[in-house]
This record gives C-alpha cells, structure tokens and sequence, in this order.
C-alpha cells in the first residue's frame, strides 16, 4: 500500500476481513492465538517483530459496534486512554485531545459523557481517539454499520476528508459501498477461506471480475449493476462508471437511452416486481403516540418528558412490504413494539383484522404477527437450533426435546432445517451460528408458525450480499403466500429494491406516508428527514436535471422496464 | 520470608508485592481479553446480586433465622463462575468483588459492608484455588471454594449483624451448616451450570473452559 | 450508573479513597453499637451532609431506600418469634398469644436502623464519586493494578446496557409465545433463558472492547502515565478527621445520656 491510498476491502462474511485488521495492527500474532503465517510491515516495522505499543501508533483501529470499542466514561478520557498508555506527558495528552477533537469536527465535545452522545458522534470520538496516536494507517471495521444514513454520509465525508489531506493510508471495510466509490483508490476482495481474490482498480475489480464477486456473495454497488444489465438488454454503455457522477454520465452518453426515457411519462413507470395489487387491509393503526416512563439509562437528556411517538397511523395491506424508516431514535423499534402489542400505546389504537388487539389477548396475537427483534440472540429460548423451532410449534417440545412433537410437525421443522441450510447443525447452539444464520433462524422460527403479519427490525444489518439475498427470498415468499412484512431498515438500497409503501418517522412524528418513489423524488423532503436517497434515485434525479427523463427511478427493474431492450422497440 | 524485613515504608512494601506476587495476583498472566470478560461478568453477576437482594429483604426474610440461610449460596457465584470461566490465579476475588460493589452501586441495605462480605468470600473461594496452585477449577476446587466462600461469609455476618446477641449459637451453627449446603447447591452447581451453558453457545472460545485444560501458568 | 453530583460538590470534590475509608469507618462503628438511638442520628447526619455537602435533594436520597422498610417489618417479625431474649424477658405486651419483649424491639429497631444508615452512606458515597475517579484512586492511592482497574470500568460500562437488554430479552420472549411461569421449579429454566443471551452478549461486547484497548496499546509498556492524577489534599485529611471527630463525639454523648450501647459490653 503506498502512503496515502484508500483501500477498501471487501469479501463475504466470514472470509477474514476483520482478521486482516488485526494483523495490521500486530494483535495478530502477538495477542490473539492461533496460526500466523507471511509478513505484515507497516512503515518498514515488521508486526511481529515490533512492540505492540510501536505498532499501535503506526495504525489506528476503527469498529463496527461504537459502544464496544470505549473503556472510559467521558469523551477527553476515552482520547487520552491511548496516549497514557504510551506514557505521554499529561501536557502533551491535553493537546492531542483538542487537536483530534477539532479534526473530527467535535470541537465542543471534550467534557460530554459517552453515553449522552448519538451513534455518529461515539463514532467520531472512536476515530479520534486513534487519530491522537498519530497514526499513519486508519483502519475501520464496518465503521457505518450501525449509524442511520444521515450519519453515514457524515462519517464519510469526515473520512473523505482525512483522506483528502494525504497524511492517512485508509483501510476501510464496508457493506454500503455506493457513496465510497467516488474517493476509493484500490479495491481488495477476499473470498471464502481467506484468499486473495483481486486487487486492483474499483471499475476493473466490478466489470472486470463482477461474475467472481457476485459469486463470492459480495456485495457491488448499484450503479454497476444498471450499466451491467443495460448492457445486457443491448445499450451500449460507454465507459465503466463505478460512482453516481460518472455513472450519470455514462448514461446520458449511451446513444438512444435517454430519449427512450423520456418517452416514457412518469405515470407509466411500472411498479417492482411482486407489488400488492389489490388492498385488502390486515392491520390498521390510528394515530398511536407513546411515551417512556421515566428515561431510559444512559440516554440522551432531552429525551425525558417528550413523547417517543406522537399521532403515527398506519395501514398494512395483504401481500404489501411496507418500509418503516427514519433516523437512529426516531421511534421505528418503539412503533414496531406497539403494532406487535410488546408495548400498549398511550393513546390510539392498533387494529388486526378489524379487531383491536388490546381484545385479541397476547397469545392469539403472537399467533397472528411475528417481531424479529434487532438482535436475534435476544430471541433465543432454547439450547439447540432444532429446539428453536420445535419451540415455535410447541413450547414443552422446545425445552424438552422433538419426541413432543407430532410426525406433521416434525417433518415441518425438518424442511425448515433443509431449507436454511442448518440441517447438520440442528443439534447445534443458536448462539454459535454465524450472524447471518442466526438471522434466518430467528425469522424462521416466526415464519414457521404461520403469522399473517412478520415485522423485522433492520433484518440485513451486517451481512453479505448473498445471505441478505437469502434472507429477503425468504420474506418474498412468505408474501406471495399471503403473508405482510413491515421491516425496519437503514439501507435505502433494499428500500428501493422491496418496499411497495414507506412509512418515514423523524422525531417520533411521522412525515411521510406513500410509495418509495414519491418521497425519494423529493430530495428536499429526504435531506430534511436526515436519510440518503439510494443511488440509483440519485441517478435517476440526476438524469432529470441533465436530461428531462421522468423521476422515481429507484432500482435496476425499473431502469429496465422503462428502457427496454435496445432495438427491439418499446413494450 | 526471605531477606531483612526490618521495616521502612519502602521495604515492607516490596516485601508485600513479593507475597502478591507469590500468590500470584498480579495478573501479569491474564490477557486484556479475559480481564475485560471477567470484568463484565462480574459486573453482570452483581446485578444478579442486587436482584437477589430485593428479593432477601422481602420474600426470603419472612423465612425464619437460621433457615433463610440456606438462600445465601447465590452471592458466592461472582466468586465461582468467573474464575470458573476464565481460571486465572485471582479471578475468584476480583469476580466477587467487583460484583458486590455493582450491587453496592445499585443500592442494597448492605450499603458497603456489601464490598466487606464481597472481598471475605472472593477471599475464600480463592485460597482454595489457590491451595489447588490454580491449577484446577472444577470439581473438588470448585465446590471446595463454594464451602469456604459459604463458610467464611456466615462467619462474618454473625460478627458484623451481633448475631451471637441475639441467637443461641446452636442455631447460628445451623446457619452455617446451611449456608455452606447452599453455597455449594446455589453458588457451585449454579456456576458450573452457567458455565457449561455459556460455553455451549462458543461466546467463550479461547478461554480456559473452553480449552477443557487450564493454561499453563 | 448512577450519574454523579451536578455541581463539583464539596463532597465530589473529595479524594475518593479517602471517602471510601470514611463511609467504611463510619459502618464499622456502627456494627459495634447496639442500641436504635445512634444509627437514627447518623441517618439524620447523613441525610444532611448529602444534602448540604454533595447536593443532594432529601427525596433523592430517601426514595431508593424506601424498599427497606419491608425489610424493617420481616427483621421486627423474626425478633418477635425468635429473639434468644423472649424467653427471659418480661413482656412489653402480648397481641394474642404473642410476647412481644423490649429486647426484640431493641435489636429490630438496631438492625433496621443500622441497615438504613449503611444503605444511605453507600448512596451518597456513589452519588458523590465519578466512577472513573474513584478508579484512578484505587490505582493512585491503593495501588490497585491497572490493568484491572482499567477493565472493571470497562465492564462497568456495561451496566446500562443490562439493563435495557434485560427488558428487550423479556419482550423477545413474549413474542415467541413463551409464558412466564412462576413457582420456583420454573425459576433455574427461567434465569437460564435470560442470562444466557445477557451473558453471552456481554462476553462478546468484552471480547470486542478488549480489543479495541489492545489497539490502544494498553498494557503493552509496563507503566502508563495519567493525564490527571488524583492526589490526597491536606482538605481530604481534615475531612476525614473531622468524620471521625464527629462520630466519636455523637457516640460518646449518647452513651453519657445513657442511650448508646456497644454490642461487645
Ligand atoms: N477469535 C477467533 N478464533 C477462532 N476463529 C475465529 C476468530 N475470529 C474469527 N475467526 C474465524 O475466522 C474467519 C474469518 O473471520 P472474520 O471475522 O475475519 O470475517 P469477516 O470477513 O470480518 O466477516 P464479517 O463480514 O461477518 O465481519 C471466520 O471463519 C471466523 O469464524
Ligand atoms: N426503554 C426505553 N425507555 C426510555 N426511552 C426509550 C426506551 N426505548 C427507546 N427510548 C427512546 O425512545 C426514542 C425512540 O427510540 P427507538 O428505539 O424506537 O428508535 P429507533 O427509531 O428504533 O432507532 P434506531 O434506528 O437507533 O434503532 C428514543 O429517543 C429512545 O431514546
Ligand atoms: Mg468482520
Ligand atoms: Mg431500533
């Protein structure tokens, strides 16, 4: 790596990614165990020959969780527990805090309490606390992973910048890859098993060697994936645009697509695959607001005596995928936990077949709506992948083994087995699966019991392509049965991909209530709810302002469908 | 005790790391990584604690003196689980420690005296430990550190809440009897179930219980 | 956590050790007394030093312990039954067939008193110490290593989070149907089911914040420096004399009044 690049690395889940980080910094092999091999040298020290507090100042380590990586209380003490441990003069230390407080734009910060602060800023004082050991290599674990979109471009736009000042080699693991192709220089992809499978240019590693990427279950970004399928449907896409400016670009520059676009009104624009034609409503909620009682620990001052959900209606038709989206503690987990009876509203009802379902009682209610929780450890009852859902089904069955269950039953929980892919580890912990598995357990051992209404709290966070693909193949069929999904999500990409309707909460409040492409067409209205269009609706606007086409281009089908084959004439 | 320790402020204390360090406390051996598990088990058993706690000064009191004893096993477990997890050389008296200053923190009537009977029993279960050099924590160390926590913690109570002022000592001993029956059945069994359980699910791979053998120290 | 006091109080301001020293001379005193009269002042005494020294309103500090009356009523009903000294003593009165005898009033009234002033010392002791100073204390003043002081506020840290992982883990499980059983054969299944996602998650929190302080090179020279460094003050000293001053002084005037007793006499 020469000084000063960006490198991004990508690779499956479980392909090694985070255990490259650590040999970076020389915890691998000197504080972790196992079997090392190779050479890792950074500015000419060999880690494994080099004291880890050498290193340590050599390279800075950013992670996903931002609460997992503090030891301390405060911001000031959590910057100065690196420099103490290098034994610095308190001098000194006071210094580097300002200093690295001011370029990660926290200037104010010093005194405020860890706790108090939002999930963007415990990730800024995280890399601030690195940034004071003066390092030269910036390496961050999925530093996004658990921000909202607002808070993601401003964590990029700030590692943008470190970038841009040349001081700083950047090693960055991420999954939403749309905003950092515009400033990554080299892309580094890992397969399965831990090997190397390409280095080079963004643009080369994505047209070059898509077909292994996508193999390899990692993610690209959208906008390659348009040029790709234009291409294949017979435009001739110039150039090989990897961010949304050249992209924008390449697209106005294929001859004959955008006047084919913009023959195309924005009334004909054809609906995604799989949309709810006919509306028969299965659950209704009417002006639902919600408060705490007393604060919860830890949390922000400002919170107490305000209303975490105020007025918020909703209805959900059969068949429909509904989006419920916002930005962090804006009230999405507290409204799924009212619709799903967890919690009861302070004022409003919430209705499930036109019955109320404070009436309905909660064992008929958890027959008929289905809550996977953000963590889907916290949702674990029994000791054994098989008991999970066999607990489903009968709860004495889940704790006391599969003899419980009836032949029907059993051979139920045995196609279920077959069809995640667990069926060698049904006797397994839960707790030990991947975190994907994990995942399509927990959704599974809802599906399995028959609900009519699933809702799933942020159900692709932190997985690769090919298991969130799985994933969301699980929640399609769930609906083509019959079955409505209202899913919680920060990634506006599978917003656009699956939502048929939005539901948009800032503050508790909801501002936005109708299809995707009606609000990502106003940008406006999206900046001021603190999320991010998906890329391709960036695209999409973009394209309008150049060159006229309608709006409300949120995904590669659309795309599609609007422009049709070259040369074989509009259908 | 070897060499003059003939006083001075300078000497007593280096002679007081030494015994330390011949018992071995100075966690040179422990990675960052099992001190920040222990610590947060720890602290995660003291809520366990102050849970019980509650539960003491109201359900379990209405028990008569010398049977409500019988209850007192559960706050041995800060003492037992975590060094039977981590099995490092003072993982007994830093788990039951810290957990009885989180109870403390949360506010229990013990009030400090809660970090008095925290230290008495990480205290006994780790000379036991220590008797086994740290070597073994399973099976007779652990059940042995149960009884000696157990027993050692009646002994205090009985100093510190003037129960020889009260009761006859007859039934004092049956507090203690009970006590350390407890101990053994709600801190011992109870750690090595927990223990067992929580390795099962592989959150604890790369520490010793997992190893099914204790690291070299 | 309890969030410390607003205002750099005087008590706040205090070294941590040594308040600690204080809260634990002053419960060791008590222990030897037996009699109701003095723990009930040094409550009060208590009440007003949290009130005037670290700032405390009087409610905030009586409303956590206002669970411990309950405790006051089960140590009363077992002196009742169970007191050694029924026997031999007269009876105050009876309520039915029961005796109640002074000595058992005596003894409930010391024991639930002396458990209300521990409690209440401890309560102002931690609403009045910054967690990471009383830590740095420990390291500065007592020589604790700093390693583990460093990974027990690590761990500490985590408190919160228990607790909101507790509640969320109890709606997780209603949601899967799960009924909450009582009785007491249920209770071991029941704990198992809660503290085995608690626990592992804690694990795997400590095992990524232990980590990211290994990054952080802790531990990896065999000192550290401290960008602030808590010392002992003359202050702290007079403070600690003056506790104790005051301490003797309520003791001995209430066993000149006749009212003080020592569990040992
Ligand atoms: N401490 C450990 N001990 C043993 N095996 C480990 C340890 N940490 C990781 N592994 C294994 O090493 C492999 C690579 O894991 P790693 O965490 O580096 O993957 P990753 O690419 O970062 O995945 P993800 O995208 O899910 O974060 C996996 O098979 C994992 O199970
Ligand atoms: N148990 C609780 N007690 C008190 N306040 C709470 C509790 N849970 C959530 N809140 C507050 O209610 C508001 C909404 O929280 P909620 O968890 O519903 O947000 P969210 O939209 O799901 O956020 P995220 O994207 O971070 O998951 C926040 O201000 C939060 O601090
Ligand atoms: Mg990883
Ligand atoms: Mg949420």
């Amino acid at each position: 790596m020469a000084p000063g690049e960006t490198v991004l690395v990508l690779g499956p889940s479980g392909s090694g990614k985070s255990t490259l980080t650590l040999c970076l910094d020389g915890l691998i092999p000197q504080l972790v165990e196992g079997e090392y091999g190779g050479r890792v040298a950074i500015a000419g020290l060999v880690v494994d020959e080099s004291p880890v507090h050498v290193l340590a100042q050599q390279a800075g380590l950013v992670f996903q969780d931002p609460d997992a990586q503090f030891c301390t209380l405060t911001v000031e003490d959590e910057i100065a527990f690196g420099l103490e441990n290098l034994c610095l003069p308190s001098a000194d230390i006071e210094n580097a805090i300002d200093e690295a407080l001011l370029s990660v734009g926290l200037a104010g910060y010093r005194k405020r309490h860890l706790a108090t602060l939002s999930g963007g800023e415990k990730q800024r004082v995280a890399i601030a606390a690195v940034l004071a050991m003066g390092p030269r290599v910036l390496v961050l674990d999925e530093p996004s992973a658990n921000l909202d979109p607002q808070a993601t471009s401003d964590l990029f736009a700030l590692l943008r910048s470190l970038a841009a000042d040349g001081r700083h080699t950047m090693v960055i693991i991420e999954h939403k890859l749309d905003e950092l192709m515009e400033w990554v220089d080299t892309v580094l992809v890992l397969e399965a098993g831990g090997r190397l499978l390409y280095r080079g240019s963004p643009s080369e590693a994505f047209y070059r060697r898509g077909d292994a990427l996508a193999e390899a279950g990692v993610w690209r970004p959208q906008t390659v994936e348009l040029v790709k399928a234009l291409r294949e449907a017979g435009w001739d896409v110039p150039g090989d645009p990897v961010d949304v400016g050249t992209t924008i670009a390449s697209l106005a520059a294929t001859p004959g697509l955008m006047e084919r676009l913009r023959m195309r009104t924005a009334g004909s624009v054809s609906p995604g695959d799989g949309r709810a034609k006919t509306r028969e409503v299965v659950m209704e909620a009417t002006a639902v607001s919600y408060r705490y009682r007393g604060g919860r620990a830890g949390s922000v001052a400002s919170d107490a005596g305000r209303n975490a959900l105020t007025d918020v209606s909703l209805t959900l038709a059969r068949g429909e995928l509904l989006a419920l989206i916002g930005p962090n503690g804006a009230g999405k987990s507290t409204f799924a936990s009212l619709i799903t009876g967890v919690l009861e509203p302070s004022r409003g009802k919430v209705f499930l077949g036109g019955r109320d379902i404070v009436d309905l009682g909660p064992s008929a209610l958890s027959e008929r709506v289905g809550y996977v929780f953000q963590n889907p450890e916290h949702q674990f009852v029994a000791d054994t992948v098989l008991g999970e859902l066999a607990f489903s089904l009968s709860p004495k069955a889940g704790r006391k083994g599969v003899r419980h269950l009836n032949s029907q039953q059993r051979s139920l929980v045995e196609w279920w087995l077959d069809r995640l892919g667990l069926l060698p580890l049904a006797e397994a912990s839960p707790f030990a699966l991947s975190q994907g598995q994990k995942r399509r357990l927990s959704v599974a051992a809802m599906l399995i019991r028959g609900q009519s209404v699933l809702v799933l709290d942020e159900p692709t966070l932190g997985q690769d392509e090919s298991q969130a693909f799985r994933l969301m193949e699980m929640t399609q069929e769930f609906r083509s049965s019959g079955g409505s999904v209202i899913m919680i999500t920060h990634d506006m990409r599978l917003v656009g991909e699956y939502a048929d309707s939005l539901l948009v909460l800032v503050a508790g409040r909801s501002v936005y209530s109708g299809t995707p492409e009606g609000f990502f067409s106003r940008p406006e209205m999206v900046e001021a709810s603190g999320l991010a269009t998906p890329a391709l609706g960036r695209v999409s606007a973009g394209l309008r302002l150049s060159s006229g086409i309608p709006d409300g281009l949120l995904t590669v089908g659309a795309f599609l469908s609007s422009a049709g084959r070259n040369g074989s004439g509009a259908s | 005790m070897s060499g003059g320790g003939s006083g001075g402020p300078a000497s007593s204390r280096d002679s007081a790391v030494r015994a330390g360090r011949r018992l071995g406390l100075t966690f040179k051996d422990w990675s960052t990584r099992e001190l920040v598990i222990a610590a947060a088990l720890s602290v995660a058993v003291g809520v366990i604690f102050w849970g019980w706690g509650l539960l003491w000064s109201s359900v379990l009191q209405t028990i008569p003196f010398p049977f409500h004893y019988a209850f007192v096993g559960i706050w041995m477990v800060g003492g037992l689980l975590v060094p039977y997890i981590v099995r490092r050389p003072g993982a007994a008296l830093m788990g039951e420690t810290v957990a009885a200053f989180v109870s403390m923190a949360l506010g229990n009537q013990w009030g400090v005296l809660t970090m008095a009977s925290g230290i008495i029993q990480g205290m006994g279960a780790e000379v036991v430990f220590a008797a086994f050099r740290w070597k073994r924590f399973t099976g007779v160390a652990l059940y042995g550190a149960a009884a000696l926590a157990g027993g050692f913690s009646i002994l205090l109570d009985t100093f510190v809440y003037s129960y020889y002022a009260m009761y006859s000592w007859g039934s004092i001993g049956i507090a203690a009897i009970l006590c350390i029956v407890g101990s053994l059945i709600l801190g011992g069994a109870v750690s090595q179930l927990l223990g067992g359980a929580l390795a099962r699910t592989g959150v604890l791979s790369g520490l010793a219980i997992s190893k099914g053998k204790v690291k070299k120290i | 956590m309890t969030p410390p006091a607003p205002a750099p109080s005087y008590l706040y301001r205090r070294n941590p050790s040594i308040k600690l020293l204080a809260v634990v001379l002053v419960a060791l005193t008590l222990t030897f007394i037996f009699d109701p009269a003095t723990p009930a002042v040094l409550f009060c005494l208590t009440l007003l030093v949290g009130r005037l020294l670290a700032g405390l309103s009087l409610w905030s500090q009586v409303k956590p312990l206002w669970v411990f009356v309950l405790a006051g009523v089960a140590i009363l009903l077992a002196n009742i039954f169970f007191n050694k000294e029924n026997a031999v003593s007269p009876a105050l009165v009876y309520i039915g067939s029961l005796k109640i005898t002074a000595p058992a009033l005596w003894a409930a009234g010391t024991l639930w008193l002396r458990l209300m002033a521990f409690a209440l010392l401890s309560l102002v002791f931690v609403k009045s110490t910054e967690p990471q100073h009383l830590v740095l204390s420990l390291v500065h003043q007592l020589r604790l290593n700093y390693r583990v002081a460093y990974s027990t506020l690590a761990g500490y840290r985590m408190l919160p989070l228990f607790q909101s992982d507790y509640q969320t883990i109890r709606a997780a499980h209603r949601v899967r149907g799960v009924k909450e059983g009582n009785g007491w054969l249920r209770l071991w299944s029941r704990t198992r089911r809660y503290a085995i996602p608690l626990l592992a998650g804690a694990v795997r929190k400590a095992g990524r914040i232990a980590v990211a302080m290994d990054a952080r090179a802790f531990g990896a020279l065999p000192s550290r420096t401290y960008r602030e460094r808590m010392v002992v003050q003359p202050a702290d000293w007079v403070f600690l004399a003056l506790v104790l001053l005051v301490v003797a002084a309520i003791t001995a005037a209430l066993w000149l009044a006749g009212v003080a007793r020592f569990a040992v006499g």
